[in-house]
């Protein structure tokens, strides 16, 4: 039942950016912590979405563009480590394991949001014949489907993925003490990457404006 | 009929086609005014089939086009159609600029300096969470009822608030916070590692110069890149 209520909860928070209002609430370094809550490790959450909210600081995605799910990523990502970090005396180790295996992950979810968006195109034909028959419910009806779909989609997908968490027990046991200690130094230095795109980009503008300015 | 509208327009992106784009959300958020407007049957049928063409543009402003159309829909439709087809691209090429490539960055900046600053698992979370809201849905709303008090003119008052700035100075902030956020971290949490010190500044600066080489680097080639080397250097 514990399982259900946090895919539950997890597929709500994948709407926002999506679906339902863009209020931010699915950035990794609202939902990292939100995961972390309820999971029991608000830290270890925030430590995780700290991550990937830097690394992807800028990325956007437009359209059918094919970037990580940096939403599913951080929602796997936290449970997969509170779930495994008992495994092992370094957690920045485990943080960062479970993000490797995580990330790649979470394309299937992006690839999957592409496939709905293609999906939804059928419902340009079936409106413009309902309004052809004077029905005008086909409208509002789309957007309820769409929005059903797109909750089982995700829903099905958080069942499937979360308890794979086992697997990185598996491959913990492959790990030697200079590859962990090689994953905890990763982990104190990934920000940076975040913190370089990020500078360099806004940077960029700032030059420009005073080189026009002056 | 505003604030219907508003309320609808939040679910605007539901149902995003890669064939016309947000053509149904818009036409769902707008509906309960096109029955208004068209009380007779085929008058609102062919206002229906109208607003199923193409359509899209950043979901922040698309409260812009929902005013003009409540104003002018009536009057004449046909503008409408082209304002929608003729401004719908660069306003949404606009809102990523101010919204998704400045705004956002730059308080998740401020949320990341606050969560090393204090150590606390929540604040920057609810810092991040009610300094983007407060700005954007505000102005969300102000986008429906404005452009449907002025009409077209609204791109004109658009015009005289220098949006240029306002990006710079969000930037600015986002730079000072992300100078900042590189002090607390070395300060607070690699205090003792003088080689990791040097590592991080190291990193910063050379994703910095990769952007210059490369500016479509992926962020998952870097991440993965990173991991790599720390567990090569580690080994050496």
């Amino acid at each position: 039942m514990e399982h259900i209520y946090i895919v539950l909860i997890s597929t709500v928070i994948t709407m926002d950016s999506v679906i339902f209002g863009q209020f931010g609430f699915s950035r990794p370094i609202v939902c990292g912590p939100i995961m972390g809550y309820i999971l029991g490790d608000p830290m270890l959450g925030l430590n995780i979405g700290i991550i990937l909210e830097l690394v992807w600081i800028n990325t956007i995605p437009i359209g059918t563009t094919l970037v990580p799910d940096v939403t599913a990523a951080t929602i796997i990502g936290t449970y997969w480590a509170v779930k495994t970090k008992s495994m092992s005396a370094t957690p920045e180790a485990i943080v960062v394991l479970a993000l490797i295996f995580a990330l790649p992950l979470s394309f299937v979810y992006r690839k999957s949001d592409i496939f709905h968006r293609k999906l939804n195109s059928l419902w340009n034909r079936r409106i413009e014949d309902a309004v052809e028959k004077d029905s005008f419910c086909m409208i509002g009806l789309s957007v309820g489907l769409s929005m059903a779909i797109f909750f089982l989609k995700n829903f099905l997908l958080f069942l499937i993925s979360l308890p794979l968490y086992r697997y990185l027990f598996y491959a913990n046991s492959f790990l030697n003490k200079d590859i962990i200690d090689g994953l905890v130094v990763s982990y104190r230095i990934l920000p940076a990457v975040g913190i370089g795109v990020f500078l360099f980009n806004f940077y960029d503008s700032i030059v420009k404006l005073i080189y026009k300015k002056i | 009929m505003i604030l219907k509208i508003f309320l609808r327009l939040l679910l605007s992106q539901a149902v995003w086609n890669i064939e016309k784009m947000q053509n149904i959300g818009f036409l769902w958020s707008v509906l309960p005014a096109l029955k208004k407007i068209y009380p007779e049957r085929n008058a609102l049928k062919n206002a229906v089939k109208r607003n199923l063409d193409y359509f899209n543009t950043h979901p922040y402003f698309i409260g812009i086009f929902a005013g003009i159309m409540l104003l002018w829909e009536e009057k004449n439709y046909e503008l409408v159609q082209k304002v929608k087809i003729s401004y719908g691209g660069p306003m949404a090429a606009l809102g990523t600029h101010i919204f998704w490539s400045t705004l956002r960055p730059a308080a998740g900046m401020l949320a990341i300096l606050i969560a090393w600053l204090k150590g606390d698992a929540y604040l920057p979370a609810i810092v991040f969470f009610i300094l983007y809201n407060l700005f954007h849905l505000p102005l969300r709303y102000y986008f429906i009822a404005e452009s449907s008090r002025s009409g077209l003119n609204f791109f004109y008052i658009l015009k005289r608030i220098n949006i240029n700035k306002l990006i710079w100075y969000l930037q600015l902030l986002g730079v000072f916070t992300a100078f900042s956020a590189v002090v607390c971290y070395l300060r607070y949490y690699l205090v003792d590692d003088i080689v990791l010190i040097h590592a991080f500044i190291f990193v910063i600066v050379a994703t910095a110069i990769l952007h210059l080489f490369f500016k479509s680097i992926s962020g998952l080639k870097i991440f993965y890149a990173v991991i790599a080397i720390s567990i090569v250097l580690n080994y050496l």
